[in-house]
Order: C-alpha cells, then sequence, then structure tokens
C-alpha cells in the first residue's frame, strides 16, 4: 500500500509540476500600461516617418485623454526582412500587445505571422499590404492603407487635367512623352499606380509615349540619379514625369534643379501621397499635383486598431472590409486646395 | 513446499510463454513477407505501357509488392514467353502479370504456370482450361466494345459518305482474342454502312512491310489502327507522308499518338484505361498472393475517347499523361 | 416506431414475472457457481506459510508493476505520439522553407525577366528573346518553358524555342485569365500539362505555371501582357518526394489555397478514386494541428501554409501510422513486465523461504514429536528470534514432559511391583499348596524320585521368581522359570498335555522383565489344555525367536503395521544386532471367543459370564503393561485365537543384551532412554 501511495505522489507530483510549467495567461485588465510595437521598412521613408509621427500624436492624445499608459515602440528595419523578422520576435518578448508592421517585403510575411500566431498577438500591417493568401493565414492580422486603385487613377486624372489645361505637349505630336519613376520592383503601389495611372489616361484618350522609366526605391536620392541619367538620355524630350510617390517627385525636382535647365522648360511633375515636403513643392509649383495620401488618418486607424486590439475591445465602427482590411481614401491635391491640406 | 509449487510451477510456465511469445514478435515484427511480382509484356520499353507501368507502380508500391518489370524484345513467340515466365518463377517470382501473344493453343502454358504462381492476364484473354484455384484472371478491356467505338468514331464522321470509301486495317495481334474482338468490334458497327475493307493486316514482325505492299497495292483513304502498335506503324507510314492523304482512326495510349491527335494529325482516338488495367491487376494479384484461399477473378476496365478538344480537359490530362513516380 | 415501443412495454410485462424466477434462479446459479470458485479458491489458496507470503508478495508486485507498466506505457505511447507529431512539424517546417525558397526564387526569376529585360524592351522594336534565353539556361533544371504572350493572347516571345500550336487560345486558360485579374501580384498555378507547344520527340511535361500581368511597351505605347514562367513540376514531386521517402504510414500533400492537389503521394490512385482524401476540407484548416475522422479513420492533421502562394502543407498521420511501434511497444511491456514478475517470483520465494523455513523446520520437529519422538535435542532451535524463543521453549517443555513420563514410569512401576508382590503372593499359596499337596502325594505313593524332581523344580522357580529382587533378568532364566512351571503343573495336571519348548538359542543372552511367560502359561493351562482328556492331544508350544531389525523405524512401523503375521518373512541378517524377539505361546487348547480375545487387555471389560476362572486374565493385562511400559507402545502381548482350535499369545519385546549396564538401566526406568543411548553411540 505504501509503495503504491509513493508511486501515486510521485506521479501526481509531476502532473503537478508540468501544470506548474505552463505560462499564465493573464487576462487585460484595465489600467494596465498598453504596449504598441512598430516596425517600419524604412523610418527615413518621408510618408512612413509621417505615419509614424501622426501615430506618436494619436499615442500622446489617447495617454491623456484616458490616463493609460500607453507605450509606443518604435523599430527601423532599415530595408532587411530578416532584421525585421528579428525585431517582431524581440518585441513579443518585449510583451507588446499589438504589433504594427510596415512589411519590407511584402511577399514574405511568414515569419512574422507564425511568430506572432505562436505568441497570440495581432498584428496590424500598414502601407504595404501583402497578398491575400497570407492575410487568410490567421484571424487576427490586419491592413491599414490607400487603396492603390484609386492612387493611380487620381494621378492619371490630375495628370490628364494638367494636359488639357497647360501646353503640355511640347512638340505638338500629339503625344505626352513621359518618363515613369517607379518604387520597388515588386511593391504592389508600385505597380498599381503605374499601371493605373497610365490605364486611366489612356482610358481619357490622351495618347503617351514611354521614353523610360525607373526603379528609384520610393527614394528621393536613388530618383534624382535615376532622372539626371534620364535627363541625360531624353534631354528636353521630357514632357511628365510621373512618380510613384512625392519623394521620387522631389528626387525629379532635384535633378532638375541640379540640371540648371530653365525652369520654364522643366516638363510636369506628379507625385503622390502629399507629404509636407510634397505638400511645399506643390505650392510653390514646382509639383504640378499630387494625391494626398491620408498619413494623418492611416495613423489613427492603425492606432484605434491597435488600441482596440490591445484593450480587447470590440472593432465595430472601424469600417472594417472583410474583418480585415482598412483602405482610407486618396484625395487630389493641386496648387488651388493644397493649402486645405498639411 | 510441494504445495505452492502446485501453483508456482504452471504460473512460471506461462509466464515463459509469454515472454517466448514476446521475444518472438519483436525479433520476427509484423512486417510481413514482400512478395516478387514479375511484369511480362512485349516490348517492355514501348511507350504504350507507360500509363501500363504507372499502375503496376503504384498498386506495387501501395501493396508493399516488389516489382519487376522484365525487359522483353519484340515477343511474338508463345514458347520464348513461356520461358521468359518460367525463367522468373525460377528467379522467385511469387506471382506473375503477362500480355500474352497468343491466345488460342495456350492452355498448357497457363496450366503449367498457374499451378505454380498465381498469374494475371492482361491486354487479352486466352483459352485457358478451368480455374478451380482462381490461380488466373484476365484484367483487359472490353476490346468488343473499343472495336465498336472505333467504328463509330469512324460512322460519325463519315456518315453515309462512308459508302464508297476504302478502309484499310491494321488489326493489332490476331492471334490474341483482344484483337479479334476489336475487329470484330470495329466490323459490327461500320456494317450497316459497310464501307469497303481494301486490306486487313495482322501485326507481326514485319507489319511495315506488309503495310506498305498491301497500300501499294490497293491504297486505302481510311486506314484504322486496332491498337497501340498498328496506330504507331500506321502513323509512321502515313505521315511520313510515304502513304498519301489518309485519315488515321484507332487506338491507343502512347505519348507519340496523343503527340499527333494534339498536332491535329490523328482525330480522336480510344484510350484503354491503361492504368487501372495495371493497377488492378496488381493489387488483385497482391491480395491472393497476401491471402493464398482468396481467388483471382475477371475483371474490365474501361476506355474514353479523346480527341483534340478534352486532350487537356480535367481528369483527361492525368490519365492520358500520368505522373510517373 | 410507436407500435414497437407498446410491443416492447408488454413484451416486458408480460415477462417481468418469469424475469423474477428467472433472476432468482440465475442467483443460484451465480451463488452456486460463486461458491464453487470459492472452494476452487480456497483449493488453491496456499495454506503453508511460504506459500502465503510467497503469493501475497507476488500479487501485490505484480499489481504494482502493472500500474508502473501501464503508467509508463501510457506516458510513453502518449511522447511517442507527441513526437512523432513534433518530428513531422520539424519536418514540416523545413519542407515549408525549401518550398518557399523555391517559389520565392522563382519569382524572382519572374521578377528578372520583367524589370531586367521586359521594362526595358520595346517590343515592337527590339526581342526579349536573347535575355529570355539566358534566364531560361541559367535555370533551365526548374523550368520547363518561358512565355511572354500580350494580353490579346498573341505570344511575344518564348524559349525554348518550340513550335507554337496552331489556334492556340490562351485565353481562356488559368494562369491567363488570373494573372490579369490581380495585376500586383504573381499567381501559381495548379499542375497541369503544358499546353502551349509542340514537341516533337512527343515530350509532355507536367509544369506549375507562373504568371503575372506585365507592362509592356509597344511602339513607346504601354501595353499589358502576361509573363509567363512554366515551373518544371518535377522539381516540387522530388521535394515533396523526399518529405514522403521514410515514412510509415504518414504522409505530406500539398494543396492550393481552394484545396487542389497540387502533390499528393497516391495522385493517381486518387484520381482514379482508389483512394480518397479530405484535401478540400483539410485545406481550411487553420495552420497547426487537428484531430479528425476521416472514412473511420482517426488520424491528425498538421497544416501549414507556404507564404504569398497561399498553398497548404498538409501531414497527415494516420492512427494506423504509429500502431506498428505500438504494437511493438506493447509487446515490449509485457516482456518486461513478465521478466520482472518472474524475477519478483524468485526473490518472493527466497524472501518468503527465509521467513518460513526456521517455522517449518520447527513445525517438523513438531510433527516428529506427535509421532513419538520426543527428542528435545531434535527440536529446531534457530531462525528469527521469536522462531529461536519458540523452539527453545518447546525443547524445555518436552525435556520436562520426558522427565515426567520418566518419573510416572517409575512411578507405574513401583505401584505395578505393588500390586505384582500382591497377585503373586495371591497366586503363590494356591500354587504352593497344590504343588506340595501334590508332592505329598507322590512321597506317600512311593514316587521318590518324582517327587524329588518336583521339588527341584520348585526350588528352581522360586529362584528365578525371586531373582534377588531384580526386575530384569536375562531371557534364559525367565525361559527356565517358564520350564519349571511346566514342569510342575505337567505333574499336577498328570500330563493330560505336552509341553514343546522351541527356543532360539540367540536369545537367551538378551534382558526381559522377569515373570511374563509364566502368567501367559498358566492362562494357556486354565484356557486351552488343563481340562482336557489326556487323548485329545493337548499341548502347549513355546517358541522363542530373535527378529533382527532392518532399520529401528522401519522394523517399528512393520511391525505395528502387520502384526506378527509378516515375521517369518523377515530375512534376518546376521550383521545387525539391534532387532526383537518374540515368544509364541501356543496352545491347541478350545480357545477363546473373539469378543473375550479382543477384550483381553481393556481392562475395563466386565465379561457378561464368568469366564474369568482364577483371576488370572488379570495377569495377561498386568504382562502386557509391564512390557508396555517398559519398552514403550510398540511392545506388548497379541493374541490370536480361535474357538476350539487354539489360542496363539505372542510377547514383543525389544532385544536388548543382557548385561549390568542395560539392566541398570532397564531397572531405572524407561526402555527409551537405553535406546537413545544406542543411538548417541551409533552416530558416535
Amino acid at each position: 500500500m505504501k509503495r503504491t501511495f509513493l508511486c501515486f505522489l510521485i506521479i501526481g507530483s509531476m502532473a503537478a509540476c508540468q501544470a506548474c510549467g505552463v505560462n499564465e495567461i493573464s487576462e487585460p485588465e484595465s489600467g494596465r500600461e498598453i504596449k504598441i510595437g512598430v516596425t517600419v521598412y524604412d523610418q527615413y521613408d518621408t510618408f512612413i516617418s509621417s505615419i509614424l509621427n501622426d501615430l506618436n500624436e494619436d499615442v500622446l492624445k489617447a495617454r491623456s485623454e484616458t490616463g493609460r499608459e500607453i507605450i509606443l515602440e518604435t523599430y527601423n528595419s532599415a530595408q532587411s526582412q530578416a532584421t525585421q523578422d528579428d525585431q517582431v520576435e524581440e518585441m513579443i518578448k518585449d510583451g507588446c500587445d499589438v504589433i504594427c508592421v510596415n512589411l519590407v517585403d511584402r511577399t514574405a510575411p511568414s515569419n512574422i505571422i507564425d511568430a506572432a500566431r505562436n505568441a497570440d498577438v495581432p498584428i496590424v500591417f500598414f502601407n504595404r499590404e501583402l497578398v491575400d493568401e497570407d492575410m487568410h493565414r490567421w484571424n487576427k492580422l490586419y491592413y491599414v492603407g490607400a487603396d492603390a486603385f484609386l492612387s493611380g487613377k487620381m494621378q492619371g486624372e490630375l495628370a490628364v487635367d494638367v494636359i488639357r489645361e497647360k501646353n503640355v505637349d511640347k512638340n505638338h505630336d500629339g503625344e505626352i512623352q513621359y518618363v515613369m519613376l517607379e518604387g520597388e520592383a515588386g511593391h504592389q503601389d508600385a505597380i498599381v499606380r503605374s499601371e493605373n495611372c497610365v490605364n486611366r489616361m489612356l482610358e481619357l484618350g490622351v495618347r503617351l509615349d514611354k521614353l523610360g522609366y525607373a526603379i528609384a526605391n520610393w527614394n528621393r536620392a536613388q530618383a534624382a540619379t535615376q532622372m539626371e541619367k534620364m535627363i541625360k538620355n531624353q534631354g528636353s524630350d521630357i514632357e511628365f514625369v510621373f512618380a510613384n510617390n512625392d519623394d521620387m517627385a522631389l528626387g525629379a525636382i532635384d535633378a532638375y534643379n541640379a540640371s540648371g535647365i530653365n525652369r520654364s522648360s522643366w516638363p510636369y511633375i506628379i507625385g503622390i501621397d502629399g507629404t509636407e515636403p510634397g505638400l511645399s513643392a506643390v505650392k510653390d509649383g514646382t509639383m504640378v499635383a499630387t494625391v494626398y495620401n491620408d498619413a494623418p488618418g492611416q495613423a489613427d486607424a492603425i492606432f484605434q486598431l491597435a488600441y482596440r486590439l490591445s484593450c480587447g475591445e470590440s472593432l465595430s465602427g472601424l469600417e472594417l472590409q472583410g474583418d480585415k482590411y482598412i483602405r482610407l481614401p486618396y484625395q487630389k491635391i493641386t496648387q488651388e486646395n493644397v493649402d486645405k491640406f498639411g | 513446499m510441494n504445495e505452492d509449487h502446485e501453483i508456482m510451477l504452471p504460473l512460471v510456465i506461462g509466464i515463459f510463454i509469454v515472454i517466448l511469445f514476446c521475444l518472438v514478435m519483436l525479433i520476427k515484427g509484423t512486417n510481413s513477407e514482400v512478395y516478387k511480382v514479375s511484369v511480362i509484356v512485349s516490348n517492355s520499353s514501348s511507350g504504350r505501357w507507360v500509363p501500363f507501368k504507372a499502375g503496376l507502380e503504384q498498386a506495387a508500391n501501395d501493396n508493399n509488392i516488389r516489382l519487376d518489370y522484365v525487359y522483353t524484345d519484340y515477343i511474338d513467340n508463345i514458347y520464348t514467353e513461356a520461358s521468359i515466365i518460367n525463367d522468373e518463377i525460377s528467379r522467385g517470382a511469387n506471382g506473375i502479370i503477362a500480355d500474352f501473344c497468343l491466345s488460342e493453343g495456350s492452355e498448357d502454358v497457363v496450366a503449367s504456370i498457374s499451378a505454380r504462381v498465381p498469374i494475371m492476364l492482361v491486354e487479352t484473354s486466352v483459352n485457358a482450361g478451368a480455374d478451380i484455384r482462381g490461380n488466373h484472371a484476365t484484367v483487359m478491356p472490353d476490346n468488343y466494345a473499343i472495336g465498336r467505338a472505333i467504328g463509330n468514331e469512324v460512322v460519325i464522321d463519315y456518315g453515309e459518305e462512308l459508302k464508297g470509301m476504302k478502309i484499310g486495317i491494321i488489326a493489332g495481334n490476331q492471334n490474341q482474342y483482344a484483337m479479334q474482338d476489336r475487329l470484330k468490334g470495329f466490323m459490327d458497327a461500320t456494317m450497316k454502312i459497310n464501307p469497303e475493307a481494301v486490306w486487313c493486316i495482322s501485326e507481326s514482325r514485319y507489319t511495315e512491310d506488309e503495310l506498305i505492299k498491301a497500300n501499294e497495292k490497293n491504297p486505302a483513304d481510311i486506314v484504322v489502327g486496332l491498337d497501340n502498335n498498328s496506330m504507331e506503324t500506321a502513323v509512321d507510314y502515313f505521315l511520313g507522308n510515304r502513304g498519301g492523304k489518309v485519315k488515321l482512326y484507332g487506338s491507343g495510349c502512347s505519348k507519340k499518338l496523343i503527340y499527333y491527335i494534339d498536332a491535329g494529325e490523328v482525330d480522336s482516338m480510344i484510350v484503354p484505361d491503361d492504368f487501372s488495367m495495371g493497377y488492378q491487376s496488381m493489387s488483385d494479384l497482391a491480395i491472393k498472393l497476401q491471402n493464398r484461399t482468396s481467388a483471382l477473378v475477371d475483371r474490365e476496365v474501361g476506355f474514353s475517347v479523346v480527341n483534340r478538344g478534352n486532350l487537356f480537359v480535367g481528369d483527361n490530362q492525368q490519365i492520358l499523361f500520368p505522373i510517373v513516380q | 416506431m410507436d407500435d414497437n415501443v407498446y410491443l416492447n412495454q408488454t413484451d416486458m410485462n408480460v415477462g417481468a414475472p418469469k424475469n423474477e424466477k428467472e433472476a432468482m434462479e440465475r442467483e443460484k446459479l451465480v451463488k452456486a457457481s460463486l461458491r464453487k470458485t470459492k472452494s476452487v479458491f480456497y483449493r488453491y489458496m496456499p495454506h503453508d506459510i511460504q506459500g502465503t507470503i510467497l503469493l501475497t508478495f507476488t500479487i501485490v508486485s505484480f499489481t504494482l508493476l502493472m500500474i508502473l507498466g501501464i503508467v509508463l506505457y501510457t506516458l510513453f505511447a502518449r511522447r511517442m505520439n507527441i513526437s512523432s507529431i513534433e518530428t513531422t512539424e520539424q519536418l514540416m517546417k523545413q519542407s515549408v522553407v525549401n518550398l518557399e525558397d523555391y517559389l520565392l526564387s522563382m519569382r524572382r526569376i519572374s521578377d528578372a525577366m520583367y524589370y531586367d529585360v521586359i521594362k526595358n524592351t520595346d517590343i515592337a522594336e527590339g526581342s526579349v528573346d536573347n535575355e529570355m534565353n539566358l534566364i531560361y539556361e541559367a535555370h533551365k533544371d526548374n523550368l520547363v518553358s518561358f512565355s511572354l504572350f500580350l494580353n490579346d493572347g498573341r505570344l511575344i516571345s518564348a524559349t525554348p524555342i518550340a513550335t507554337v500550336k496552331e489556334d492556340l487560345d490562351v485565353t481562356d486558360q488559368v494562369w491567363f485569365t488570373s494573372a490579369l485579374g490581380k495585376m500586383e501580384n504573381l499567381h501559381f498555378s495548379t499542375p497541369h500539362v503544358e499546353n502551349l507547344f509542340l514537341d516533337p520527340t512527343y515530350k509532355y511535361s507536367w509544369v506549375v505555371s507562373l504568371s503575372r500581368a506585365v507592362e509592356l511597351t509597344e511602339g513607346s505605347n504601354p501595353r499589358l501582357g502576361v509573363l509567363l514562367v512554366d515551373m518544371n513540376y518535377s522539381t516540387i514531386k522530388q521535394m515533396m518526394e523526399r518529405i514522403n521517402k521514410d515514412s510509415a504510414g504518414q504522409y505530406v500533400y500539398l494543396t492550393d489555397s481552394s484545396g487542389n492537389i497540387i502533390y499528393h503521394p497516391k495522385q493517381m490512385q486518387l484520381n482514379y478514386e482508389i483512394i480518397k482524401e479530405n484535401n478540400i476540407n483539410e485545406a481550411h484548416y487553420t495552420d497547426g494541428l487537428h484531430e479528425e475522422v476521416f472514412h473511420g479513420e482517426h488520424r491528425q492533421v498538421i497544416v501549414d501554409s507556404i507564404s504569398y502562394t497561399g498553398w497548404k502543407l498538409i501531414a497527415v498521420l494516420p492512427e494506423s501510422a504509429y500502431q506498428l511501434d505500438i504494437i511493438n511497444m506493447r509487446f515490449l511491456v509485457i516482456l518486461l513486465l513478465s521478466c520482472a514478475l518472474l524475477i519478483m517470483i524468485f526473490i518472493n520465494r527466497i524472501i518468503s523461504s527465509r521467513i518460513s523455513l526456521p517455522l517449518n523446520l520447527l513445525n517438523r520437529s513438531i510433527r516428529n514429536m506427535e509421532n513419538g519422538d520426543m527428542y528435545p535435542e531434535d527440536i529446531y532451535v534457530g531462525g528469527t528470534q521469536e522462531v529461536e524463543h519458540l523452539g527453545r521453549t518447546l525443547r524445555h517443555s518436552i525435556e520436562r514432559i520426558n522427565q515426567l513420563m520418566d518419573d510416572i514410569v517409575i512411578k507405574q512401576e513401583e505401584k505395578r511391583k505393588s500390586e505384582m508382590d500382591a497377585l503373586q503372593s495371591q497366586i503363590n499359596p494356591h500354587f504352593l499348596y497344590n504343588t506340595l499337596d501334590s508332592i505329598v502325594w507322590m512321597v506317600e505313593g512311593g514316587h521318590n524320585k518324582d517327587a524329588v524332581f518336583m521339588v527341584t523344580q520348585l526350588a528352581s522357580l522360586f529362584r528365578i521368581s525371586l531373582s534377588s529382587g531384580k526386575n530384569i533378568i536375562s531371557l534364559e532364566q525367565e525361559l527356565r522359570h517358564a520350564e519349571n512351571y511346566m514342569n510342575i503343573q505337567k505333574v499336577r495336571y498328570k500330563n493330560v498335555f505336552n509341553v514343546v519348548f522351541d527356543i532360539d538359542d540367540k536369545i537367551k543372552s538378551y534382558s526381559t522383565i522377569k515373570l511374563i511367560i509364566q502368567p501367559i502359561l498358566e492362562n494357556a493351562i486354565y484356557y486351552g489344555v488343563g481340562d482336557m482328556d489326556p487323548d485329545d492331544g493337548g499341548e502347549i508350544r513355546i517358541c522363542a525367536k530373535f527378529v533382527p531389525a532392518l532399520s529401528d523405524f522401519l522394523t517399528i512401523s512393520h511391525e505395528k503395521s502387520e502384526g506378527k503375521a509378516g515375521i517369518e518373512d523377515v530375512s534376518t541378517d546376521e550383521m545387525i544386532p539391534e532387532g526383537d524377539i518374540y515368544i509364541d505361546v501356543i496352545d491347541n487348547g478350545y480357545g477363546m471367543p473373539p469378543e473375550v480375545c479382543d477384550n483381553l487387555f481393556n481392562e475395563e471389560y466386565e465379561p457378561k459370564s464368568s469366564t474369568v476362572k482364577h483371576g488370572s486374565g488379570v495377569g495377561l493385562v498386568n504382562v502386557n503393561n509391564r512390557i508396555r511400559l517398559r519398552f514403550g507402545e510398540q511392545y506388548g502381548l497379541t493374541v490370536e485365537s480361535e474357538p476350539d482350535e487354539g489360542t496363539k499369545i505372542t510377547i514383543h519385546i525389544p532385544a536388548i543384551p543382557f548385561n549390568e549396564e542395560n539392566q541398570k538401566i532397564l531397572e531405572s526406568g524407561h526402555y527409551r532412554t537405553l535406546r537413545k543411548k544406542a543411538d548417541k553411540e551409533d552416530k558416535a
């Protein structure tokens, strides 16, 4: 009997030990501090940095309103997906309640999704949209961004307006010679913006002549370099410069500034995003127009989503499409209405 | 002292038996014997056996059978075939799958083989004695129906025009019941319109020469190949622009023939389900080998009509282009 | 339905009393069988200490072993299951990484082709053939073909250069429509046979198409096109085959996001519906481990997603996959349990015999004691403290008993002696009177010679009778006493009977108690031949012989069991001095009726008719008692009598050589003491 008893005792204590090993999952209680982790592909990207700033402001505002301790941890992946994967792991280890990710490589979110799922930490992706198949791998994945199709179309429409109003067709051949400054190869916004912009213009009856294109990775400096090359090659043939974002448009402006070409013979330059420098460029007329990508709106949406997720509050009222997506609309910016923005 | 021996001795003996049993089970394990099955078909590396072989391999894999697909040349002699089979049996084959080149008069061969190991006949039935032990059976398509299907294809394409047409038939190996059935089926299907069959040659080593001779003597407008080999011979001759413009019909399954359908040279073809033939024959044989009391039974496999339109459609591509492991 | 219920109810109602009876009968049966099992149980239950200890220990240890075994087995089986799942998960993870890498590299090829070649080329002016070929050559192993189509389906460029099928329409092929449908993404198709080119070597390849929408420049005009990379399906197949290579029962397959199978180890069988797969459902499981029952088989399913493509890698672990291992382990557990049980039995045996051996030895001593061996030295003393104490106490008590017994013998002897003296003094005057009367008659009748003989015999008789107060005399003397007595009686009875002495000379040197034959002779004369006519030929035979013992014990038991009937059978061996002496007194007189014969030594028996004349029956009882007292229970008198045939009375005494020492010992008490002494000497 004693031996049997001992046996049970040992087995029982073993079981108890094992049970103790399991981490206790603490219920989120109100008043607890909230930790939001953010990782961005490149914090020096103008648009991304403006989102970050807005996000910070939202946090400060929410802190004073709710009186809750909200911590925003921001990481810069510096264009390396591997770094970003590590950062997500780190944030999970740090105990972030929700993680906001601006992917470096939108086709490679596997590690991040797996890590988050294992730790049951919801993820809000933003700005860089991953494919549907990946979004559906887990029900706690969200996306906040703009509708890229719309931005391309608006850019095209803005360009058509300009073409109709102004004397764009300098050589009067009935075709608009243009160059395209594209974002990263494979980035859905880059593809969609370029494609839709051109398509929209063709739809609206503008004849186009593509003189060249360059991939400038959303980057002002790269755009300037690429533009310089094209100026060298195409000279004054270029009548229109389309850029997938404002930074690259500004890069093109930089290149023209540096080239010493007379301001009056510059081609028309159009961007997307409506960042601070972009808006000022529109104001001073160097950039003919841009499409307002609502950075504060996106930041707000990201924050609302992240805050509610970390508090376990309901997500209703956030205008979620398919329970996963928040897409904010674009707005056209021209010299006339530029003062309303920024 | 003696009293407890009375209880303990049987107990100890019982435990020893249990220990021995467990030891035997552990050492012997549950890995059952791996049977070896040899497959003997004429001209084993021919493209026509690719789906059949795929079926064999899959079934062998599923049933833990060691498949020995014997390399052979063109076999047209039953005694050559019997000696190959006998060699395989003496080399340890537990079962045989074979395509007999002769149906009539092969009773002795079947009897002598099935007395030793179970044998599965494919492609064609043979004239074999009563099978009490269930040691041999046939897996083949409904050959008469195939013949009819070929005939129907011709009739559908030509309708009444067929009346004046000259038809040449390469009738496969007419020593096999299967080919006889197909020929009969074809004749029955075209009987109504009754086209003129200008020549009909049985397949042998010299089919091509015979074909050339026959066609030169009496050129045909429509040539029908009743099996894969006949069809390929026809394709080689007539599409090599030597035989003039003729229409080809027939049955087959090799990639070469499918290519000609794909290329539009052949309109339609009857494809027997050779994968099933291989899979069925092998898995039946496996069951027979693993359970000696069971009996082999005859089975029929299907066939389908393919043309250029349905070549890549859905399941057809899986059947026509088996994914060979 | 309702009818059935009703029927059932009535059935039950009708059947109720029957059921009661049945129940009672059953109960009886159960009880009977219970009793039976109980009896069987008791039959096989060990009744000794060792058996009990052994059985208890074995049952307890076996129960413990069983519990341990079951616990270990469950733990182990669970562990095995978990570890096989873990292994599979590991394998899956690795495979997913490999597949993702592979698919990524394919996308990179597409990217390179698009961004580095197509975007830079105006298809109206230049051709992308060279670059395409270059990239194709670099990735030949994984690619089947490369091709670029315009969005109207027109082929712009393709490599390896091949004949395009006539009237080929790609616009309704899935890869084409999906590429244009969502043009920001790359699309992977399910495997299919490439249907673009005609290869005169009759080659048809299974491919997975990777297609994307591309922006082309045709004569400066931007146009949309589709870039198609046909990946060699066999690469994926090989990858999957590697995963599936050495798995027993479990397998991994690949589906697209909607459950269409991309790879399955039994793809052909699935296609022919020889087997079934739960692919459509499983593709919609979330990543991770799932349990399901599919076609009656319980199985575990691990799902993992391939990024970007939405493909699912699904591992299926049917229960039967590790059934074999578990069966093997079951055997192993049983084997170990049995071995442990065997060892337990042996150990328990040793332990139990250790505990019970001293008790058993003690018990055997006691059993011997029951058989009459009252030797304190034979009592086992040893083993554990308690048992040793028991033994010692027992030994002491036996010593004490022996002492008391000896005392009783002496006391009894003394009592008997006084009784004897009384008897003798009763008898002697009669006998003396009669004898003297006879002598007077002889002298008167002038038979002087006879008178002298009589007187001589009488004198001898009295000398031996007195024997200077000793009780133990030699047999020679005893026999002479009997002879003297008979001689006197013969004269007195005027020779109506004969007396025959048949004496083995050997026995004369052994000891005996005195005056044991004479009472018997007296008895024989009174009851047997005394009243017979001289013509009847009455005769009294006295036979004395020595029967050597084979061994002490054997002889005793033999004597006990067979009486004296088998005496003649016992072959003698001169070498052995030990043995027994038998003195038969046989007369052919009237004999005794059986009841008298049977109750001759029963002191409480009161005969109905006064067959006891002269009170001489007392003599036989007396003799018997004296012998028994002196030598032990196995000795004494036996009587065989047949009415009208005669009587045979046998005196049985041990053969003890007559010397002073033995005489002294025997005088003082018990024969047993003497015997023991002899034993001791033997051992020494």
